[in-house]
């Protein structure tokens, strides 16, 4: 609208005013429909219509109103007067020709309202000033709610921001100040949407999401860092929606929240789990952990490694489901360090993977249980490696053992067997070497050498008997039928056992055994030729044979009507070498020796029982069948 | 003077008790040789002679190694013996065997030595010698 005034006496004053009402009656409609009040400043003359809502919102009646701006200046609030008459006449003398400002306007009850005032300034062709028209809103209800809203937000540390891109402005509420360590008069720049954000990341990823918002019209919420105006670190998140007027974004507004507390709570926790995860993880053990349902509820990269079961298949499962550990050491342990609170270190054998497990289970409140193992395998088997080696050694050790009593007998033999005929040989040359004596006591003599050298090869046949015992160390096992070796041995001495008519009778329930034929066979040739020999005068000799089972360990029974041997006195050198124990029969006194080494070779062990004039009973006992 | 030509011998070798006869008897011109090859009758004949007699001193080789009865076994019946048996015999232990039976003569001090096979002429004179000079006083001094 444009007024042109021509005139200075009061008749055109009145024109003007009348024309002013006219013109004015065209805003009424709009003041009348509006609640804003509506105001016409005439910057020539300073005349000031307000509009009818004026009265409505202020409570002033409008006569009583004078129509000049001192009227208006004069009801600011002291706190905004100066800023808001500053830049009314500021907007004159600029170029804009709009105006806004937000203020305190006293009512007529003395009260305050928010308002909010808009103007649009007329200029001539000059661009000065003219003519200003504009309205007031109040907005005191929506500043309460804004305040409540404040309040509110203060609490949840909320704020609220509008970015104006049209404008170029930003709005920060105090309490996005106040997040920011920034004086409440602090005024935002338009810049200051992004300046804050800590740069790199967080700064990047504020404008990018801003770039969205303005071009695509994506609302975004973020959780970022902020430097504050002292240089702390505090998260915030940022809640934008952008506002489009046709298709251009004209301003982005939202929240701004301190999380700040929160988000490092949370990042702890994280960083805590991560850490906790980063260690269970890293460690060389495989690890997890049981709810007190026994369901798995950690399972660590290792364990799927060692147990080949990926976490995806047993988190959450019951162990015992996945893994058949009922009636196990594992299953054992593990209850018992439950049940007593305590920690067990346990290795243990599982037979589904065939694998040896060290294990130490640790009992954590709420029946919770955790579990850290290795796989000991390698080293159990090394370990069962070297027992056996330890064995083995003490096999050898053994073998030496007896060695050294087979040097002792041979040292034994030397003294008494071999040196025994070997000085009577020289006893026999030094008596043939001196004086004369009949030829018949030279014949004695030489017989007697004669003798002595015989029994001197018969010794040295023994020793090689001996020693090939000990050569054979390494002959093969075989199944051997201990009834056919029986009848083995009986024919070759048919012509002894007819002579002396022996009868063997023969019960083996355990009728074959694993070993080496050849001394077995000389162990019951030996012990046989034992029984005819030393047998009864005049009683034909019976010799019975029986093989059983006893806890696992195979005994052999030699039992004969023989004379039998008064052990109260010869226990000990019954089964030493050149034992002889009865006068009337030539006896080496090898043969018991001889049956002990071959026992003892075969892993056995042989025991005597006697009684004089009733027989003897050998039993041999085998540890392994 | 005692009387120093009683000569026994104990062991299950007939070789040895020949070699043992014909060494003493062409040693002492006077020896009165008698042997035993089971040591039991050994025994015996000690236990019903000496009782009797009061200075037989006899020199007796006893074996060791014998199937029915050692040496030692013997040692255990004859220290038993009466004091009158034992002073009338001065033991040698004759053996084949080269050990040096050191816990032996611990145990049995009443010997008067260890002799290895075959016995000979100079080892003989020796012990002949040992007894011509030496008052016995052994069992004694063991009672």
């Amino acid at each position: 609208m444009e007024v042109q005034c021509v005139g200075i006496d009061i008749t055109d004053r009145v024109k003007a005013e009348r024309s002013l009402k006219e013109s004015n009656k065209r805003y009424e409609l709009v003041s009348k429909a509006t609640f804003d009040a509506i105001w016409d400043w005439d910057l020539k003359t300073g005349y000031l219509l307000w509009g009818e809502s004026f009265q409505k919102l202020f409570g002033y009646v409008l006569e009583t109103i004078a129509p000049n701006i001192d009227y208006w200046k004069d009801r600011i609030h002291p706190e905004d007067s100066e800023r808001v008459i500053k830049s009314i006449y500021a907007a004159h003398e600029g170029r804009k020709n709009n105006w806004r400002e937000e203020y305190k306007f006293k009512k007529a009850n003395g009260e305050y309202a928010y308002v909010i005032d808009r103007g649009f300034i007329i200029r001539d062709k000059n661009k000065k000033a003219l003519r200003m028209v504009g309205a007031m809103q109040d907005i005191t209800e929506n500043k309460k709610l804004r305040d409540l809203l404040d309040n509110a937000s203060n609490l949840a540390r909320i704020g609220s921001y509008e970015l104006h891109l049209k404008k170029n402005s930003l709005y920060w509420s105090s309490i996005i100040k106040e997040i920011h360590e920034l004086p409440q008069d602090f005024a935002p720049q338009y810049k200051d949407a992004v300046s804050f954000f800590k740069s790199g990341k967080d700064r990047n990823a504020m404008v990018k999401a801003l770039g969205s918002a303005v071009e695509k019209n994506i609302s975004f919420e973020l959780e970022l860092e902020i430097i504050t105006a002292k240089g702390n670190e505090r998260w915030v998140r940022i809640i934008g929606k952008p506002e489009f007027e046709s298709g251009v974004c004209i301003c982005i507004n939202g929240s701004f929240q301190d999380i700040d507390k929160v988000k490092r709570g949370e990042l702890e926790v994280l960083k805590a789990s991560e850490e906790k995860e980063v260690i269970l993880e890293s460690i060389g053990d495989a690890f997890f952990a049981l709810d007190k349902d026994w369901k798995v509820t950690y399972w660590n990269r290792e364990a799927e490694k060692v147990l080949q079961t990926p976490k995806e298949h047993i988190l959450g499962e019951e162990l015992i489901k996945v893994f058949d550990i009922r009636n196990t050491s594992f299953e054992t342990y593990f209850k018992k360090a439950v049940e007593e609170n305590a920690t067990q270190n346990f290795e243990a054998y599982f037979e589904g993977n065939r694998a040896w497990y060290e294990v130490n289970a640790y009992p954590a409140p709420n029946n919770v249980l955790s579990v850290y193992f290795k796989d000991v395998t390698d080293r159990k088997e090394a370990n069962i490696k070297l027992l056996e080696l330890n064995k083995s050694l003490k096999g050898y050790t053994e073998e030496l053992v007896s060695a050294n009593k087979g040097l002792e007998q041979f040292s034994y033999i030397v003294s008494h067997n071999l040196r025994a005929p070997l000085a009577n040989i020289l006893g026999l040359a030094e008596l043939m070497g001196g004086e004369e004596y009949p030829q018949e006591l030279r014949q004695n003599f030489l017989n007697e050498l004669l003798n002595n050298v015989e029994r001197l090869d018969h010794v040295i046949k023994d020793l090689n008997d001996i020693l090939q015992v000990k050569v054979d160390l390494n002959a093969k096992k075989e199944s051997v039928n201990l009834q056919s070796l029986v009848n083995t041995v009986e024919s070759s001495i048919k012509n002894l056992m007819q002579l002396e008519q022996v009868q063997i009778l023969t019960d083996f329930c355990v009728p074959e055994v694993k070993t080496i034929q050849s001394y077995l066979y000389s162990i019951f040739y030996n012990l046989i030729a034992n029984s005819i020999k030393y047998r009864q005068p005049g009683l034909p000799p019976k010799i019975k044979i029986k093989s059983e089972k006893r806890d696992n360990s195979l005994i052999i029974t030699f039992i004969d009507n023989g004379l039998g041997i008064d052990l109260s006195t010869k226990k000990d050198q019954v089964f030493g070498l050149y034992k002889r124990f009865h006068q009337h029969v030539e006896g080496k006194g090898m043969g018991l020796f001889m049956v002990k080494t071959q026992v003892e070779m075969l892993g056995g062990k042989i025991t005597i029982d006697s009684e004089v004039n009733k027989g003897t009973i050998f039993e041999i006992e085998f540890d392994e069948l | 003077m005692k009387n120093l030509h009683h000569y026994m011998v104990v062991d299950d070798d007939p070789t040895n008790n020949l070699i043992c006869e014909y060494i003493i008897k062409g040693t002492d011109d006077q020896a009165e040789f008698e042997s035993f090859i089971h040591p039991e009758e050994a025994l015996k004949a000690i236990e019903e002679r000496y009782s009797q007699s009061e200075n037989l001193e006899t020199i007796l080789f006893l074996d060791i190694n014998m199937p029915t009865m050692t040496g030692w076994d013997f040692l255990d019946v004859f220290k038993n013996f009466q004091d009158q048996i034992k002073n009338q015999l001065i033991i040698y232990i004759l053996t084949s065997s080269i050990e040096s039976f050191s816990r032996q003569k611990e145990q049995y001090p009443f010997v008067a030595g260890f002799l290895s096979k075959p016995l000979k002429k100079e080892k003989l004179q020796e012990i002949f010698a040992e007894n011509q000079e030496n008052e016995k006083n052994e069992y004694r001094d063991m009672n």
